[in-house]
């Protein structure tokens, strides 16, 4: 009782607890770190030259859920009690809702001035999980077909799982351009390791209000790169060197990104910044396999009983029903699979913008919009930040962020410094560790840079 | 300075902030947890069935159902073959026919030396015929006649030279029948003569019925001392055995012979009870009598009614014009046969009558009678003289049916509770093709309640809801179009009552009433691209509650 309780548990942070990854604006108002680059390519980090050691010197973890937090679906009540509230949790969600994890390991990062510029390099591994399941899942399984749901369609689309798995490689370079402007751009090779992307999910059902018919419409396309080739392996294939040297240096899944950025600095007391990040794709070309699914409508509208017993002679037979199985399994499983079709999958894109103001040249205050687009989706956050440094040895920020349909996020960043060697540790969300219940979102980069040149006076 | 006070003041901001977001641990304290109510609803299609007459008819297997060139649909109710002996009508064959010679001398005649009488003469045999029966001609395909001879001269000592003739035993290769032998003056004599392909003539050549002729000449040999008295005989019997007739020719006489008592099940009136009216509009009533015998032959109806066996009532048919006895053909030669039907119908007899209370059987006891005007009348009768009838009932669906009820009781258990479920909402969806109204109602009935005199406990079907059919509208050509019909939909709700009910009774009564259009005004027809189409769904309300205990 005791392990399901605590699977319980586990099912509501799991999908209590949320992001839609990869934010960053805690990072984005902390120059004092090296890397505030890969959230804008125009920043220049305030120290001279910096060095991420390999695996150490930056990891980025952050997951998730949109639909809802972990109290929106257990409440509290008067009587001190436990109740269970799904409906609540269901009236929380949006139509699409993500539950997303995003893991990102700094492998080895170079960055230095040199006059007006600041050149960087980077080699980062990436892990971008999304899986994707639409209100409609849960109103299905919470409140069944019937009821107010008669007659409407139950839209399952956009249901699956989105993972790529890839190698970037990233060459920035900064400039200031005047006294006021500062730009930044940094191309990004990127490697495909593995990906199992959804291009297409269609899926729904419909219950007719008077005979209560079911028609199921669906239509699929899963494109998988690398996946036969783990699954291979873990089922006991062998691997020889080359088979390694094929998957971490030769391999054909290849993709560009862009990052673009710029800063600008006016009157001396605000900073306007954007900056557009992951603008590219990748190409997926080994060890491919698609699964497709044609779309198409299947109505189950009861059994004929006439198939089953003769009125005439009164015989049963269980063809007429064997035959109605049959069709049904089918249309849900006949999958095509198409061996070598390449496909390609879209990073997802942010857009950051913001303003700081200057309180002192070691405080300001900060506002920061950042915008994602993920398949197609738009979802926009704000933030308002307070950020500071002390010394050259100790920055902070911290802020306050609205994302994901969820109002209360506290971000902080602190970093020190003991000569070079730069620690730091950054969530945007620090309420997961008070109000893990409260909470849709979890996140936290932390790392140790090594930092020469320091001056963190703005 | 001014970034130390800076720090102080979030650092206060944040302290607050905190307090305020202080974790709560009740939050995962799952003792504390209620019951959850899993109320989901699910709504689910069960049946989807059209029941068209052309599948009724793809599916007759038991050649039930006949259709016109119209379409009209006819039920047809077939009883098996019946066979009738022919040779019933015959007079016993197989009996002893007698002759005695004597000796036509006053006293006793005493032989001083050794001599012989010689006796001659054609006499007649009689075969003993029924009264009103005469026979003429016995075909045999197989059979034997045993002679017997019965000498009795107890003073003779010497054998008896015997020859005789049978000029009406025709043997199969057109030799007439003769013998010579001796035989012992006193002591009987007995052997048998194979008439296979024989002929027996008993006209006498024409002269007479019922008679063959016997020639004889008996040598009475006797030694000196022998004596012949007044009572010395030779008695001759002659017997037909084993006998298999191809043909008899003669007067058989006015008969009666059984042909068929019995009883046809017309099992579309199966579960129909008294109330209410089915009228056919026209039923037939076929019987088809193949007849081999060549004799004046007509069918006489002993009974014909019919029977419900749920009022136990009959219902006898009156024969109005349909002549009863009914004359059939007869055949003028040897191996013919022919044909005759008999039609009861609406026109000739009361038959609507007698089928309209809904009878579960229809029962006929027919006799023939042979020669019924009486003789004489020379006929045959041949083994090739078959005799065969066939009844079969005929019901073109056409006619009305006027508030007619079926009631059925089924056994039904549900086995277990209902708590789980809140409501359910079944709606029946169907497309009437057919020209018929029905009302359906199902009763949950306790068989047990009120010291096992039963209950009624629930009705499933409201009222004002109960109409299942709709009739379709004949159009002026009297059919239904079969692609303008509309669904009609009852709605059937249960709820925890009705299903606590369900729970209880152990029997349901189903109940229809059936009404066809415009009836009793109006008769109509099925055809057989008429057809019903019937959707059952269900839409079920569960109240799931699941304890914390069961988490």
């Amino acid at each position: 009782m005791k392990s399901i309780k605590i699977t319980l548990f586990a099912f509501f942070v799991a999908f209590g607890i949320s992001t839609k990854a990869q934010n960053d604006f805690t990072l984005y108002q902390m120059r004092a770190i090296p890397q505030v680059t890969t959230v804008n390519p125009s920043a220049f980090p305030l120290s001279k030259v910096n060095i991420g050691l390999p695996v150490i010197s930056g990891t980025y973890l952050s997951f998730g859920n949109s639909g809802f937090a972990y109290s929106d679906a257990v409440r509290l009540t008067d009587d001190d009690s436990l109740e269970i509230d799904l409906d609540n949790a269901i009236d929380r969600m949006s139509d699409r809702n993500i539950i997303s994890s995003y893991t990102r390991t700094d492998l080895f990062s170079l960055g230095f001035k040199a006059a007006n510029n600041y050149f960087s390099i980077g080699i980062t591994e990436v892990f971008d999980t999304r899986f994707f399941y639409p209100r409609g899942l849960f109103e299905f399984l919470w409140f069944g077909n019937g009821g107010s749901n008669l007659g409407q369609r139950i839209s399952f689309n956009g249901l699956g799982l989105d993972f790529i798995h890839y190698r970037k490689i990233g060459l920035g370079w900064a400039r200031r351009i005047g006294p006021n402007l500062t730009v930044g751009a940094r191309f990004n090779y990127l490697y495909g390791g593995e990906a199992i992307y959804f291009s297409k999910s269609q899926l729904g059902i419909a219950t007719d209000p008077i005979d209560y018919s079911l028609t199921v419409d669906a239509g699929m396309e899963v494109n998988t790169s690398g996946i036969r080739r783990i699954s291979d392996i873990s089922s006991g294939g062998s691997v020889s060197t080359d088979d390694i040297l094929d998957y971490l240096l030769r391999g054909n899944n290849k993709g560009y990104s862009i990052d673009a950025g710029f800063n600008y600095e006016l009157f001396d007391l605000f900073n306007i910044s954007g900056s557009v990040i992951d603008l590219g794709s990748i190409n997926w070309r080994d060890d491919l396999e698609t699964y497709t699914l044609e779309g198409g409508e299947f109505t189950f509208d009861g059994v004929d009983l006439f198939s089953l017993v003769d009125p005439i002679v009164g015989e049963t037979s269980a063809s007429g029903l064997q035959n109605l199985v049959d069709s049904a399994t089918n249309f849900f499983t006949d999958f095509d699979t198409l061996p070598n079709k390449s496909f390609s999958t879209p990073l997802s894109p942010q857009i950051y913008a913001g303003v700081t103001y200057n309180l002192t040249n070691r405080v300001r205050l900060g506002v920061l919009s950042r915008s994602q687009f993920i398949k197609g989706d738009l979802s926009t956050s704000l933030s308002a930040s307070l950020s500071a440094t002390v010394g050259n040895f100790f920055s902070t920020s911290l802020n306050y962020s609205v994302y994901g349909r969820s109002l209360g996020n506290l971000g902080v960043g602190l970093s020190f410094n003991l000569a070079p060697i730069q620690i730091y540790v950054i969530t945007d969300n620090a309420f997961v560790a008070f109000q893990p219940y409260n909470v849709k979102n979890t996140h936290l980069r932390f790392g140790l840079n090594l930092t020469f040149g320091r001056d963190y006076e703005l | 300075m001014k970034f130390t006070k800076t720090l102080g003041e979030l650092s206060v901001v944040f302290f607050f902030l905190a307090l305020f977001y202080n974790c709560e641990r009740r939050y995962f304290e799952f003792d504390k947890l209620k019951d959850v109510t899993y109320s989901p609803q699910l709504a689910l299609p069960l049946v989807n069935s059209r029941l068209g007459m052309d599948d009724i008819l793809a599916r007759n297997q038991l050649d039930l159902i006949q259709t016109d060139a119209e379409g009209l649909i006819t039920l047809v109710y077939e009883d098996n073959l019946i066979e009738v002996n022919p040779f019933q009508l015959l007079p016993p064959l197989e009996q002893k026919m007698e002759y005695s010679l004597g000796t036509g001398i006053p006293g006793t005649l005493t032989f001083n030396v050794p001599g012989s009488l010689n006796y001659a003469d054609q006499v007649d045999i009689d075969y003993p015929a029924p009264q009103d029966q005469k026979l003429r001609e016995i075909k045999l395909k197989s059979g034997k006649l045993l002679i017997e001879l019965n000498p009795s001269f107890p003073g003779i000592t010497p054998d008896i030279d015997l020859d005789f003739t049978l000029p009406g035993i025709i043997l199969a290769d057109g030799s007439t029948y003769s013998v010579s032998k001796s035989i012992p003056s006193n002591s009987p004599n007995t052997f048998t003569v194979d008439l296979t392909g024989a002929t027996v003539d008993f006209t006498k050549g024409a002269l007479a019925d019922d008679r063959f002729a016997l020639d004889y000449d008996a040598t009475i040999n006797y030694n000196a001392g022998d004596q012949l008295g007044k009572n010395d005989k030779l008695d001759y019997g002659f017997t037909l055995q084993d006998v298999e007739i191809k043909h008899v020719i003669g007067d058989f006489g006015s008969q009666q012979i059984p042909i068929a008592k019995d009883s046809l099940k017309i099992s579309i009136f199966g579960q129909v009870s008294s109330k209410g009216k089915v009228r056919l509009t026209n039923p037939k009533l076929f019987f088809e009598i193949n007849n081999g015998i060549g004799l004046p032959f007509r069918v006489l109806f002993n009974e014909l009614y019919s029977y419900n066996e749920v009022v136990d009532q009959t219902y006898p048919i009156l024969f109005q014009t349909f002549p009863n006895p009914f004359p059939i053909n007869s055949p003028v030669k040897i191996d013919d046969t022919v044909a005759t039907s008999l039609e009861v119908n609406k026109d000739n007899t009361s038959i609507i009558e007698i089928l309209s209370p809904t009878p579960k059987y229809l029962i006929y006891d027919v006799v023939g009678e042979v020669n019924p005007g009486g003789g004489p009348n020379y006929n045959f009768i041949s083994d090739e003289s078959i005799f065969k009838i066939k009844a079969r009932a005929e019901l073109p669906l056409e006619g009305f049916v006027d508030t007619l009820k079926i009631q059925d009781t089924v056994e039904f258990s549900l086995g277990q509770t209902v708590e789980e479920l809140e409501s359910a909402t079944v709606n029946i969806i169907t497309t009437n093709g057919l020209p018929l109204d029905a009302k359906l109602q199902i009763y949950l009935y306790d068989s047990k309640a009120n010291n096992n005199a039963g209950q009624v406990l629930d009705s499933l079907i409201t009222l004002d809801n109960n109409q299942i059919f709709v009739s379709g509208v004949p159009g002026a050509n009297g059919k239904i179009d079969q692609t303008t019909l509309e669904d009609q939909t009852i709605q059937v709700v249960l709820n925890q009552q009705t299903a606590q009910s369900m729970v209880t009774s152990d029997k349901m009564i189903i109940s229809a009433q059936l009404e066809t259009y415009n009836a009793p005004n109006q008769s109509i027809k099925l055809f057989n691209d008429y057809g019903l189409g019937i959707k059952i769904g269900v839409n079920l309300k569960g109240a799931i509650t699941v304890g914390s205990s069961d988490i």
